[in-house]
């Protein structure tokens, strides 16, 4: 293990974790809602703002605020580090990513990562139509907005691997039964198989209930040193390895999968082998998993891509129950972006994060000391290995 | 059964936003002429165009006439549009062709169905305003019609 050699791997961490609340309608700037998350995150590792020299973010079609703008709200006294990067679900491992690397370099001490949008009473990325060079040969015929263009790789992975719309249902009604026990929850209400399959179509092979739901909100993360974590009010969560990658012909723009060869495996499948190669851990020794979920069918990509069950075992697997908190492989154990609301994977971090240092209440899980945690959905996308402090 | 859309078939759309690198694609397409962008290094067909190939990196590109064949690799069924344009129209399906010379591209399916992976489809191409955008037919189905 361990063939490929991160210098912040392993010594490297996540500390605190911080929210807002998450709404339809937040009533307040972007601004204003990644300052909070951000002074959280600070307060709960038990540092002071002024500790933080550096800040990473990440917006989709100018939906944020940039980090020095939070820098200027929590009263910093200077950045040594700063990257503001326009990606959206992809993004969320690759920026704690360059945290860590800013950290592992020297370039700065405490670096936080945040994702702020009013993502529902603002503007709503499940029907932006994206100003983009390949655009022009799909919207004229109504091939418009992100359901569709992940439906499209949906039914082909559907069709390579014989899923079915059961498992798809099986994915929606486990993470369903997850958020019952989150407080966060935009979306807790129990879903039982008839409700699944009555619940309308957006773009088949999608329900309603396939889909995430976009949230107002903000969540931040603050990264450090393994060293100068072990001090902080808070367990680390260290960053046993990661990637980012994509493949050959990943597109003009980011919704262009007009060259993308295979749609039945998307950027986790490329990251996959650099992800482990970086980690300890193989992928069938990690205790959970937080998987990317814009919608329902990712999930079960994510298993696959990411080596965690064989192909097209994905759709058994989650209905045989093992990804439920007493399966071998815990999943999404927050609800999801399906269910938490779409915070475009910032929040899938928190949650993981949250779960290796043991603080995720009453959704907890008793086997916590290593995940997988990804970002992405198309054709490019990060992974992250994270553990406890051994 | 072949031949244009007619009235009844042709479905409401929006009007492409082309750029220096696809215009010649569209004015062709508009023309009643389906080409493709090739490379004169590697000889291999590519879509979109662009002034290299994403195949081998040449940057010797030539146009040229394309079949009208290809088979469905993947396919949406559209119930909530997402556009104005849209709205109200009945659910619509939109392929994702695999062309006999290699590229994918998408296509508003304009006739035939149940869409199965790998179903043999002709071109036929449709027009919204002054603008002719990619359409779709479903030979297998048009064939069983035929015998019927």
């Amino acid at each position: 293990m361990s063939s490929v050699k991160l210098s912040f791997a392993g010594t490297t961490a996540i500390t605190g974790v911080g929210y807002t609340a998450f709404s339809k309608n937040s009533g307040r700037t972007v601004t204003s809602l990644a300052i909070e998350a951000c002074r959280n995150a600070i307060n709960d590792a038990g540092l002071r703002a002024s500790d933080v020299d550096g800040i990473v973010s990440f917006s989709w079609a100018g939906d944020s605020v940039n980090g020095q703008a939070v820098a200027t709200g929590l009263a910093l006294p200077g950045l040594n580090y700063a990257l503001d990067m326009s990606l959206g679900g992809q993004a969320p491992s690759f920026a704690v990513m360059h945290a860590a690397m800013a950290v592992a370099s020297g370039m700065a001490t405490h670096v936080l990562v945040y994702r702020a949008l009013n993502g529902r009473s603002g503007q709503r990325v499940g029907s932006t139509q994206p100003n983009s060079p390949t655009t022009q040969y799909r919207i004229p015929m109504g091939f418009i907005a992100f359901p569709q263009v992940l439906a499209m790789w949906a039914r082909r992975y559907m069709v390579e691997t014989g899923a079915t719309e059961r498992d798809l249902a099986a994915v929606v009604l486990q993470q369903r039964e997850y958020a019952v026990r989150n407080e966060r929850a935009i979306t807790k209400r129990p879903l039982s198989l008839d409700d699944y399959l009555a619940a309308p179509w957006v773009v088949e092979p999608f329900r309603t209930v396939d889909c995430t739901s976009e949230v107002d909100g903000a969540c931040a993360v603050l990264v450090t040193s393994l060293e100068r974590a072990r001090d902080l009010a808070v367990p680390p969560a260290v960053i046993d390895g990661g990637a980012w990658a994509t493949g050959q012909g990943s597109g003009l723009d980011p919704s262009d999968q007009l060259s993308w060869p295979d749609y039945s495996r998307n950027c986790q499948s490329m990251l996959a082998p650099r992800l482990w190669a970086s980690s300890t851990l193989g992928p069938r020794e990690v205790d959970f998993a937080e998987i990317y979920d814009c919608f329902s069918a990712v999930v079960l990509m994510g298993l696959e891509g990411l080596l965690l069950v064989d192909r097209g075992e994905a759709g058994d697997f989650v209905r045989r129950g093992e990804t439920k908190p007493t399966g071998r492989l815990p999943v999404n154990t927050h609800g999801g972006l399906l269910c938490e609301g779409y915070l475009h994977g910032m929040n899938t971090v928190a949650e993981a994060v949250m779960q290796v240092q043991g603080r995720a209440g009453e959704r907890q899980l008793a086997r916590h000391e290593s995940c997988v945690v990804s970002s992405g959905a198309l054709m490019d996308g990060s992974a992250m290995v994270l553990r406890v402090d051994k | 059964m072949t031949g244009p859309v007619t009235e009844e078939e042709m479905p409401v759309g929006l009007a492409p936003t082309v750029d220096i690198d696809s215009a010649w694609w569209w004015q062709a397409l508009d023309a009643g002429r389906f080409m493709l962008p090739r490379c004169r290094e590697c000889c291999r067909h590519f879509f979109p165009p662009i002034s290299s190939c994403p195949h081998c990196g040449a940057q010797d590109i030539e146009h040229v006439s394309a079949s009208d064949e290809g088979s469905v690799y993947s396919w949406i069924v559209v119930h909530i549009p997402q556009h104005p344009v849209f709205d109200g129209t009945p659910p619509y399906t939109i392929l994702a062709v695999d062309l006999a010379e290699g590229p994918r591209i998408f296509g508003r399916l304009l006739r035939g169905g149940p869409v199965q992976p790998g179903a043999a489809v002709r071109l036929l191409p449709y027009r919204v305003q002054e603008h002719a955008l990619i359409g779709f037919e479903l030979l297998s189905d048009v064939a069983a019609a035929d015998r019927s």
